[in-house]
Order: structure tokens, then C-alpha cells, then sequence
């Protein structure tokens, strides 16, 4: 029962994971872009690190997977935000 | 203090049903034939003072369906807001507005 929940939240992180690289190329602009990239991968990866957090399912793993989830979902919006400033500064006359 | 931590965990599981909403909101997006899509940016008012709220806040609305925060200026009184709209730019104004009371329930 284990194996098919962890093998369910795999191929669902690695459908996200597509769904974001579908978005970078299909929109049209570089905010847009952001939008896909920004959400859809963190969701991506934490379906998967859940996945494998179910599957040795030991205290340890368990910290350590919360641990990554939480830094991985405090720093992805900070990128997305300093690409835009980024963007915002260099903008050509 | 009882009330604050009530009001922390009753924003963390909003904020877990507002992760899902919007991953399946992209994924209909990305995924359908016509991309007819409208975009544009949006200017909205900061009551919050403190800099976790903000902080908070900022990762809030970058997790919402179709908005990122692009820019907050110097003076922390006005976000700059993208947003993919497929409703009006008004119901996104006022969600944005009642967030921004969610979290000052438990930071202020």
C-alpha cells in the first residue's frame, strides 16, 4: 500500500514538474513565465519529497524533509522577486 | 497569545488550500489548447507593518492562483502586484486586501 502512494505522489511531483516546463516555453512574456516557474516546481518537489518521506518513513527522514520543504518554499519567491527587480532595473531606452 | 496561535495555524491550512488551488488553476492554464490569457500589473496599498508580515505576505500572494509579487518600494507602502486574470482585476484586488487581514490577526 506504501509503494503505490509514493509511486502516485512521484508520477504526480514529475507531472507538475512538466506542467511548469510546458508553461516556460508557452507563454509569452517574462513575468508569465515566472508565474510557471515559480509555483508548479515547488509543488513538484514537495510531492516528491513527501513521496520518499512515506516511503523510509523513519523520524529522521521525516525532520529533514519538512526541514527542505519549508526552505525550498522561503526561497523560491525570493528568486522570482530579484528576477523581476532585476528586470525592472535594466530596462533599455 | 492563545488567539494568535489559533489564528497561525488556521493561516497555514489556508495556505495549504490556496497551494493546491492554484497549482491546478496553472496546470489548466498551461495545459489548455487556446492560451487566451490577460495580464497586467497591479498597484495595491500595504497595511502591514511589521517585516515577517510582510514577508509572509509576499509568499502568500506568490503562491496564490495567477499573482507574484514583483516589487515592494522603499517606503513599504505600495506592492506592485502581477497578475493572469481570467475573471476581473477587482475580485484580485479585494482577495489581496483580505489576506492582508489574516495575517495581521497574528502578527500585530
Amino acid at each position: 500500500m506504501t509503494t503505490l502512494i509514493t509511486a502516485l505522489l512521484f508520477l504526480l511531483g514529475a507531472f507538475f514538474i512538466l506542467v511548469s516546463a510546458i508553461g516556460l516555453v508557452r507563454f509569452p512574456d517574462l513575468y508569465t513565465r515566472m508565474h510557471a516557474t515559480t509555483k508548479a516546481t515547488s509543488f513538484g518537489i514537495l510531492l516528491i519529497i513527501l513521496g520518499t518521506a512515506l516511503y523510509f518513513n523513519s523520524n529522521v527522514v521525516w525532520i529533514k524533509s519538512v526541514l527542505v520543504i519549508i526552505f525550498i518554499y522561503l526561497t523560491t519567491p525570493l528568486a522570482s522577486h530579484s528576477i523581476a527587480q532585476t528586470k525592472k532595473n535594466h530596462r533599455k531606452d | 497569545m492563545i488567539r494568535k496561535i489559533f489564528y497561525a495555524i488556521q493561516f497555514f491550512g489556508f495556505y495549504l488550500f490556496q497551494l493546491l488551488r492554484s497549482n491546478i488553476y496553472l496546470a489548466s492554464i498551461t495545459l489548455s489548447p487556446k492560451l487566451n490569457i490577460k495580464y497586467g500589473f497591479i498597484q495595491v496599498p500595504l497595511s502591514l507593518k511589521s517585516d515577517f508580515g510582510l514577508l509572509l505576505f509576499s509568499n502568500l500572494v506568490s503562491m496564490t492562483p495567477g499573482s507574484l509579487v514583483t516589487d515592494i518600494d522603499s517606503a513599504k507602502t505600495m506592492a506592485t502586484i502581477h497578475v493572469i486574470y481570467s475573471t476581473s482585476e477587482k475580485e484580485i484586488y479585494d482577495e489581496v486586501q483580505k489576506m492582508q487581514n489574516k495575517i495581521k490577526h497574528f502578527t500585530e
